[in-house]
């Protein structure tokens, strides 16, 4: 065990430490530490020699030769000290010890100089080696062999006597690394002495499964709120389907009064024409030529009010059939069922097409969104009229292609809309008509049908004279389009 | 002839009071005790350029003060520690001694010697002594020879008359208690 502690991955860090400190250490120790311990031995000597020195002086000067003898000697018991020569007029002495050949020796030579006449008597010479050093050099080497070894055994005791914490907590990290929020995880089981290791065994449980809770939670949420959009959607789909319904009640009800006005005339021809022809075929004045002439105005007449009937039976055509449509035709059948109350109310308008267009949408749609234009624009010019600030009214419609857009221009000289209300004027329910007449439906729905349906856009934008519905569409994109209503 | 006789006499009388030097010894001191009083820190401190030695002898010694002037003289021709070394001769007598580092002191009688001491102790000159059992009467300084040959301090002497040597002369010394 404590040699698989010794290896183990987590003491690899250790080792590395510890070498990557030891190793540099041993190096630079070889080659600064030695040098500085060279330098300092030499410093020794010098230092030695230059304490000595005056008594070696006093011992020549004074004849004494014993003391001399004595002094050399002892400095010879110095380790590193191998030889001492010492020459001068009176003496020569060798004194030396057993000297290992394998040292290296080193040579310092010192000049006695007379204490009374300030003269060299004698030159010394020391002959040393670096055994101290050498000495010292194997002391630290052993010194950090030892600590290694220590270290080595303390880590091996300390890392035996916490394995099964450091297992514990290895399990803690795997379970952490492996944990997923939508994975089923199993609480983390240990067998641990460690008190606090056992509080994070224990917190880390708890957090996993207060998570795993409120995962759930968020799920359950996600669901019932998932549940209730759609249930919104459907709601606000049906409210779409029924406001849509309203607006065509309300436009037939329009048309319904355009074609009274349209068949107003037809009917008092047809009347005046079919008047006479019963006292005329009494009185015998009746003749072919004449029947077949008043059949002839009848029949056309006839015909002009069957050619509304298929108008404004097209325009409440139920069928959402997807189709490339010119919109000034569409446009132009709209004015055609809205002429006649046009006339009745002095209502002069022109349609201007600066480029031939062609939308792929449901053309009853934009029949749609034109007849509610159209009226609310006889609306504002009638009550204009009424407040007599106009006296004849004007719409024109522009047709015209930028940009890759279609753009339909509805614009009349009916007042225009007040700043304070032009933001709010498309949502729904919201009406300027003090009447019966409005529902504050019909630019809500436009703008749908306009947004939603042929992904375009409808503003509106005021003018000197009046204001001006802007809708675009957008002819590049027709076939993704198509795509999408398939 | 009477004359001659006297003359005779008094020579004979002179001889037969003299000492004998001996003149390795004497060789020795002449080195040696100049060196000892250069190391007195009196001395040293001197500011005069000259070591001034006064060899005090009786009139029997006047040949051996002379020798011993002369081997001083020649020992140190040059300088010893940038004073040099001048040598004078007196008889016992003292009151004529003056401006003198150091007496060195021949034969004398044991009264003289202890008289000779005292006076220059009290005036603080260094006294050498060509017989080591001299110090025995307050002379301060001689030569022991015995197995070897060191320089002989009286120890109750420099205590009590505040002589205060080089500590390398004390450690190679040898003292009498």
């Amino acid at each position: 065990m404590i040699f698989r502690a010794l290896i183990d991955k987590f003491t690899f860090y250790f080792w590395l430490i510890f070498l990557v400190i030891n190793v540099p250490i041993y190096i630079f120790g070889s080659i600064y530490f030695q040098e500085i311990l060279k330098k300092s031995e030499q410093e020794k000597i010098v230092l030695m020699m230059t304490t000595l020195e005056p008594a070696i002086a006093f011992n020549i000067s004074f004849d004494q030769e014993d003391q001399l003898n004595e002094l050399l000697a002892s400095m010879l018991k110095y380790e590193d000290i191998q030889k001492i020569d010492l020459d001068s007029l009176d003496y020569k002495k060798n004194l030396s010890k057993q000297i290992d050949p394998t040292l290296k020796l080193f040579k310092y030579e010192y000049s006695i100089i007379d204490p009374f006449e300030k003269t060299e008597i004698a030159k010394i010479t020391l002959h040393y080696s670096n055994t101290n050093l050498k000495n010292i050099t194997q002391q630290i080497l052993t010194t950090i062999f030892f600590i290694f070894i220590f270290a080595l055994i303390v880590f091996a005791i300390i890392f035996y006597s916490i394995r099964t914490d450091l297992n514990a907590l290895k399990a803690i990290a795997h379970a952490m690394r492996e944990y997923s929020i939508t994975k089923k995880m199993n609480a983390i089981s240990l067998v641990c002495k460690s008190e606090e290791i056992s509080t994070i065994a224990k917190v880390t449980n708890e957090m996993m499964q207060n998570i795993s809770d409120y995962f759930l939670q968020l799920q359950s949420f996600n669901n019932e709120l998932k549940e209730q959009v759609e249930l919104e959607v459907l709601k606000q789909q049906k409210q779409e389907r029924l406001m849509i319904h309203q607006s065509r009640q309300a436009a037939m009800g329009e048309m319904l009064e355009s074609i009274a006005h349209q068949w107003r005339q037809p009917l008092n021809i047809i009347g005046l024409a079919t008047a006479n022809i019963e006292t005329e075929y009494k009185l015998g004045v009746l003749n072919e030529k004449k029947f077949d002439a008043k059949m002839e105005i009848v029949s056309l007449n006839l015909q002009y009010m069957s050619n509304t009937i298929d108008d404004f039976r097209n325009f409440l055509n139920p069928e959402r059939k997807l189709e490339y449509f010119n919109p000034r035709k569409s446009i132009a059948e709209i004015l055609g069922v809205l002429d006649a109350q046009y006339a009745n109310s002095n209502i002069h308008f022109e349609i201007l097409q600066e480029s031939k267009i062609a939308f792929y949408a449901v053309e009853n749609e934009l029949k749609q969104v034109i007849f509610i234009l159209l009226s609310n624009a006889k609306d504002a010019i009638v009550l204009q009229k009424q407040k007599q600030k106009i006296s004849q009214g004007f719409i024109t419609i522009s047709i015209k292609e930028k940009s890759g857009e279609g753009i339909i221009e509805v614009c009349d000289n009916g007042g225009g809309v007040d700043e304070s209300i032009v933001n709010t004027i498309f949502d729904p329910y919201f009406t300027t008509k003090s009447n019966a007449n409005g529902t504050g439906i019909g630019l809500y729905i436009a703008k749908n049908i306009i947004e939603s349906r042929m992904r375009g856009s409808l503003s509106v934008k005021n003018t000197q004279t009046g204001s001006c519905f802007i809708i675009k569409v957008a002819l590049e994109n027709l076939e993704i389009k198509e795509n999408e209503a398939e | 002839m009477i004359q001659r006789l006297l003359f005779a006499f008094l020579i004979l009388s002179a001889l037969l009071h003299a000492k004998e030097y001996d003149e390795t010894v004497m060789d020795i001191e002449a080195k040696l005790f100049p060196k000892i009083a250069i190391l007195e820190e009196k001395i040293a401190q001197n500011p005069s350029p000259y070591l001034s030695i006064t060899i005090l002898y009786k009139e029997a010694d006047y040949a051996v003060a002379e020798r011993f002037k002369q081997k001083i003289e020649s020992t140190y021709p040059k300088k010893i520690r940038d004073k040099n070394v001048r040598v004078n001769l007196a008889q016992f007598g003292l009151s004529h001694i003056t401006d003198t580092d150091a007496l060195l002191v021949l034969a004398h009688e044991a009264e003289e010697l202890e008289t000779i001491a005292l006076w220059a102790n009290k005036n603080k000159i260094l006294t050498f002594a060509y017989e080591p059992a001299s110090l025995e009467y307050g002379l301060v300084s001689s030569i022991y020879i015995g197995r070897t040959t060191k320089p002989y301090l009286n120890a109750k002497a420099i205590k009590k008359y505040d002589f205060v040597f080089d500590s390398y002369l004390l450690q190679l010394s040898k003292f009498k208690e």
